[in-house]
């Protein structure tokens, strides 16, 4: 059985509280790293070949070492908390069960970059996560730990939350920002990059939860030892949110590189009612469909990206043979449509028209070249747009609409769904 | 200074351009909406992506800094179907409204489509349409046209300095509308129908009234204020139906606020004069004239006075400062630089940014000084009206300037006229003064003349008549060869041009220029005053900020 490494003190009984993170050795490695220079922080963090948990996989060593030693603005720690991702649920178990891990890794980033100030930004909705992190923060307040003296060693270092409102887009860091800033959760355009000019036009590190999350562990037991757990280049465990027509869906910390059929049909103990697989989703809604002949894949960053997929947040969602792909592409259209911001020509009015065709496929009003359609909007679509959101609806669509064309084009055809899932007022003769 | 290559052509650019800027001022043209010079770059309609030689992605033009070597393609498939592609995304909610809308004609939505053979989408879905909503008197607005470039939203944050804009809703519901009010009245709202690129917002006051490719067009000069803004009278069968501004990067750069744009409504008002008087009655010009150079003859010369204006040009007060050197042989002749009257478009009481109207209302107060100051005439206007009531003046000649409501005190100079044997004015409207005449010549208006006004920064620039002049009507300097040659001196000016080079002899600020040699941005006759700062206003992103310093394309 693999080592647990984040979720080692979820069962523990008031594992969020200070006194029982103290027991179990936390914040031990906060005094290590407050010991080290700011360089050599980062040098650590970049030994252990830590990469973001967010979605994009961008070391985080390298990220922190773009940030300017001398700034004439302040700088700043974002911690992305808004968990927007369709199928992910892994951040806000650390939230709840273990908050001041969080504050641990966000108190190393904050003095390896010379932050003072870090924000986390948790989406709204996560009502009882924030209410864990706050009484966190003052916890770790009332102790010396976060405040004008962190741990007795003079560095100054504040942690704040900051609530979401609704808005998947407000996960993409530039829009984080606007977002913490008071403004429109609108994506900035890059360059700049955050790390030059970020948070109130200060340099500003973005990293997820999960990613912050790991670094006591990396300092108190050696990047060499975290690097390890996984591939090359993909080093550490990995929290899998398992979803869908599973019959144990749950969140699983794996090591990364754990093979997708082995989470699926091992750990989650195969597809309910030992039906057929059909398709899935590796890591969350923005990432290319797989359809059962791919499941083979490792579940780390680079694998996946050679079939042309990605590990995005590691958000596995299964669906078996009673699923109807068309409806499944429509929903998930609709749910880009209604989140773009709609700053940029190509996602606000591409995605919005998208979702209208895969609406009129589904019920039936499906007309010949509209597959064809569909991808051209996809390619005009993907890479022309201001934030990866664009992408996030162009890929998955193409995804759906080439691997199970023929279930589109039988819709279109039939105007009925060959799932047979889903009655049909529109049926075509 | 960086070098780039676009399709094959080495151009050079100015540090920190982006590569539009740098192709737009090397005459090559890249598609855009939402880029404009002179507002913070938006980077959001991606019309203008462009493929560069290293870069996998297709970069927008208008956000990329041109770095040395670099090497650009903007007619390559994959940019002509992004191209395309962004025109198709903007056609499939846009309303097809061309054959009722004002801007159809001056559209870039209209101009791209033709320009890449987009005519229609492969959109069957219902289209977006949005709730109308009134934005007050001066702004029409249409959500349905709207492409969300956002111009107005930076206009209004970056040049007006007064953010009322903004965006409501998200996703292909967005709206573009006024944070808290529910109209836009400010100053220089009319800008915003200048820069949206389509029919989303259009003029109220010249809604429907000529379709913009039937119009005459004509480069003139706005003359409601001492800035002289750079303008372009649109005519259409004889009537002008609205000005816009001209890019002049000196003066106004592209903007023009709204009481000079619509300064033009003033020849059509109700006090408009066209035809010349005897004693408040209508009579024929020639007798009008042989009247006042019958009086003239029966007052010593030198017991005349003269007014002359800076609401007339240089070649009007050239004229009337020789007829009274020459002709009249008097040293009475002033002019006020004073308070302004009671025009009806005058300053708002809101404060307005410093570049907008100035306080000085006339055009021509700098052009005006230098002409009578080279001819040594420096009597005040106050004493002047003492002369006249302790009768060392006996007759009254005023050209072009209310000069009752000017001096500020009525009836004062009415009373004081009162005691004068003779009074002609000259004037495009009615008013206190030309009340006061005995005879009476209609001026033309701004737009119905030929010459030049120096403005407040010391630029002499040219002013073109869009319209004939109506009836009597005729520029001072006209006038004054009429009763010049009845009065025994024949003057041979046939037009503007040829008073302005004789003018540049003899005064010094103009020394060496000739008429037909000045530039559309003028010609500075005194030091340059210092720039002001044409981008006021906090933006978001401190590195993302561009200023253009005027490139070769009109602000569109």
């Amino acid at each position: 059985m693999a080592e647990k490494v984040l979720t080692a003190r979820f069962e523990k009984p008031e594992s969020h509280r200070l006194a029982t993170y103290r027991a179990d050795g936390g914040y031990q490695a906060l005094r290590k790293a407050l010991a080290m220079k700011p360089d050599e922080v980062i040098e650590l963090v970049k030994t252990s070949g830590l990469r973001g948990r967010g979605g994009a996989g961008f070391p985080a060593g390298m990220k922190w070492s773009f940030v300017p030693k001398e700034s004439e603005k302040p700088k700043y720690l974002c911690v992305n908390g808004d968990e927007g991702e369709p199928g992910t649920f892994k951040d806000r178990y650390i939230m709840s069960l273990d908050p001041h891990a969080i504050l641990e890794g966000a108190l190393i980033c904050c003095y390896a970059i010379q932050a003072h100030t870090a924000y986390i930004y948790v989406r709204g909705e996560f009502k009882e996560p924030i209410k864990k992190l706050e009484d966190a923060i003052d916890e770790a307040r009332n102790a010396g730990i976060i405040g004008k003296n962190v741990l007795g060693t003079g560095f100054a270092c504040d942690i704040w939350v900051h609530y979401g409102a609704g808005s998947y887009i407000c996960g993409e860091e530039t829009a984080l920002i606007e977002s913490n800033e008071g403004r429109r959760g609108m994506p900035r355009l890059k360059p700049p990059f955050p790390a030059v000019v970020g948070l109130f036009g200060g340099p500003t590190v973005i990293n997820n939860i999960e990613t912050l999350a790991y670094l006591p562990h990396i300092f108190n037991r050696g990047p060499e030892w975290f690097a390890a757990l996984g591939p090359e280049k993909n080093g550490g465990t990995k929290l899998y949110g398992v979803s869908g027509h599973v019959k144990k869906p749950g969140l699983y910390e794996l090591p990364m590189g754990t093979p997708l059929r082995e989470i699926i049909y091992d750990h989650c103990g195969g597809i309910r009612g030992d039906r057929e697989l059909k398709a899935v989703v590796p890591g969350g809604s923005s990432t290319p469909v797989l359809m059962p002949g791919e499941i083979d894949v490792n579940m780390d960053y680079d694998s996946l990206m050679k079939i042309g997929s990605m590990m995005g947040s590691g958000a596995i969602i299964v669906m078996d043979e009673t699923t109807c792909m068309v409806h499944v592409a429509a929903r998930l259209a609709n749910f880009y449509a209604h989140e773009s911001c709609g700053q940029c020509t190509p996602c606000r009015e591409g995605s919005k028209w998208i979702a209208k065709i895969l609406y009129r496929i589904e019920n039936g009003g499906g007309r010949e070249g509209d597959v064809e359609l569909l991808l051209d909007l996809c390619d005009r679509i993907q890479g022309n747009t201001v934030c990866p959101a664009g992408d996030a609806c162009a890929m998955p669509v193409r995804a759906y609409v080439q691997k199970f064309r023929g279930e589109f084009e039988a819709h279109i055809k039939h105007g009925t769904c060959t799932v047979g899932n889903f009655p049909n007022p529109w049926k075509k003769d | 200074m960086p070098k780039l290559t676009i399709d094959g052509v080495e151009i050079e650019a100015a540090e920190g351009q982006s590569v539009l800027e740098a192709a737009l001022a090397n005459g090559i043209h890249i598609p855009h909406f939402c880029f404009h010079p002179l507002l913070k770059v938006g980077g959001n309609c991606r019309m203008c992506l462009i493929e560069i030689e290293k870069v996998p992605k297709l970069q927008i033009a208008c956000g990329t800094a041109v770095r040395d070597g670099m090497v650009v393609f903007t007619k390559t498939d994959r940019v002509t179907n992004a191209r395309r592609g962004v025109l198709e995304f903007m056609l499939i909610n846009h309303p097809l409204d061309c054959p009722v809308c004002d801007q159809a004609g001056e559209c870039k939505l209209q101009d791209y489509c033709f320009k890449y053979g987009m005519e229609r989408s492969r959109f069957i879905e219902e289209k977006h349409t949005f709730e109308h909503q009134d934005l007050g008197p001066w702004l029409s607005k249409d959500m349905n046209r709207c492409l969300h470039c956002t111009r107005c939203i930076r206009f209004m944050r970056d040049i007006a300095g007064s953010e009322e804009l903004t965006l409501h809703e998200r996703g292909n519901d967005t709206v573009v509308g006024p944070y808290l009010e529910t109209s836009i009245e400010n100053e220089f709202c009319l800008n915003l129908v200048d820069i949206c690129p389509v029919g989303a917002l259009t003029s109220k006051p010249f809604r429907f009234q000529a379709r913009s490719w039937l119009m005459e067009k004509t480069r003139t000069l706005c003359a409601g204020c001492s800035r002289g803004c750079n303008v372009i009278a649109w005519t259409y069968k004889g009537r002008l139906l609205r000005l816009t501004p001209a890019e002049n990067a000196h003066v106004n750069q592209c903007w023009l606020c709204n009481p000079g744009r619509m300064s033009f409504e003033s020849l059509y008002a109700k006090n408009r004069l066209t035809t010349a008087m005897e004693s408040m009655t209508d009579t024929d010009i020639v007798s009008a004239l042989d009247t006042a150079a019958g009086k003239l003859k029966s007052v010593p010369g030198e017991k005349t006075a003269v007014i002359a204006s800076r609401f007339l040009t240089i070649e009007d007060n050239y004229l009337i400062c020789r007829f009274a050197r020459d002709v009249l042989n008097t040293e009475k002749v002033a002019f006020v630089s004073g308070p302004e009257d009671d025009s009806e478009f005058g300053p708002s009481k809101a404060p307005l940014p410093d570049w907008f109207m100035r306080e000085d209302l006339s055009p021509n107060s700098t052009g005006a000084a230098h002409v009578l100051n080279a001819f040594g005439y420096d009597l005040k206007p106050a004493t002047l009206i003492e002369e006249i009531e302790n009768g060392e003046i006996r007759a009254l000649l005023v050209f072009g300037d209310n000069f009752a409501a000017s001096m500020g005190d009525v009836s004062r100079v009415k009373s004081a006229a009162n005691r004068l044997s003779f009074v002609m004015v000259t004037d495009s409207h009615s008013s206190t003064t030309t009340d006061m005449a005995s005879v009476f010549i209609p001026e033309s208006t701004f737009a119905e003349k030929d010459g030049t006004y120096t403005n407040e920064g010391g630029r002499v620039q040219k002013l073109k008549a869009a319209l004939r002049p109506q009836n009597d009507c005729r520029s001072a300097w006209q006038t004054v060869q009429e009763l010049a040659s009845r009065l025994g001196v024949k003057w041979n000016y046939t037009s503007a041009s040829q008073i302005f080079d004789e003018m540049a002899a003899v005064v010094p600020e103009y020394e060496g220029m000739s008429f037909s040699d000045i530039p559309d941005e003028g010609i500075q006759t005194t030091k340059e005053p210092e720039p002001e700062d044409a981008t006021a206003g906090t933006g978001d992103n401190g590195e993302n900020v561009k200023t253009a310093d005027g490139n070769a394309e009109e602000a569109d």
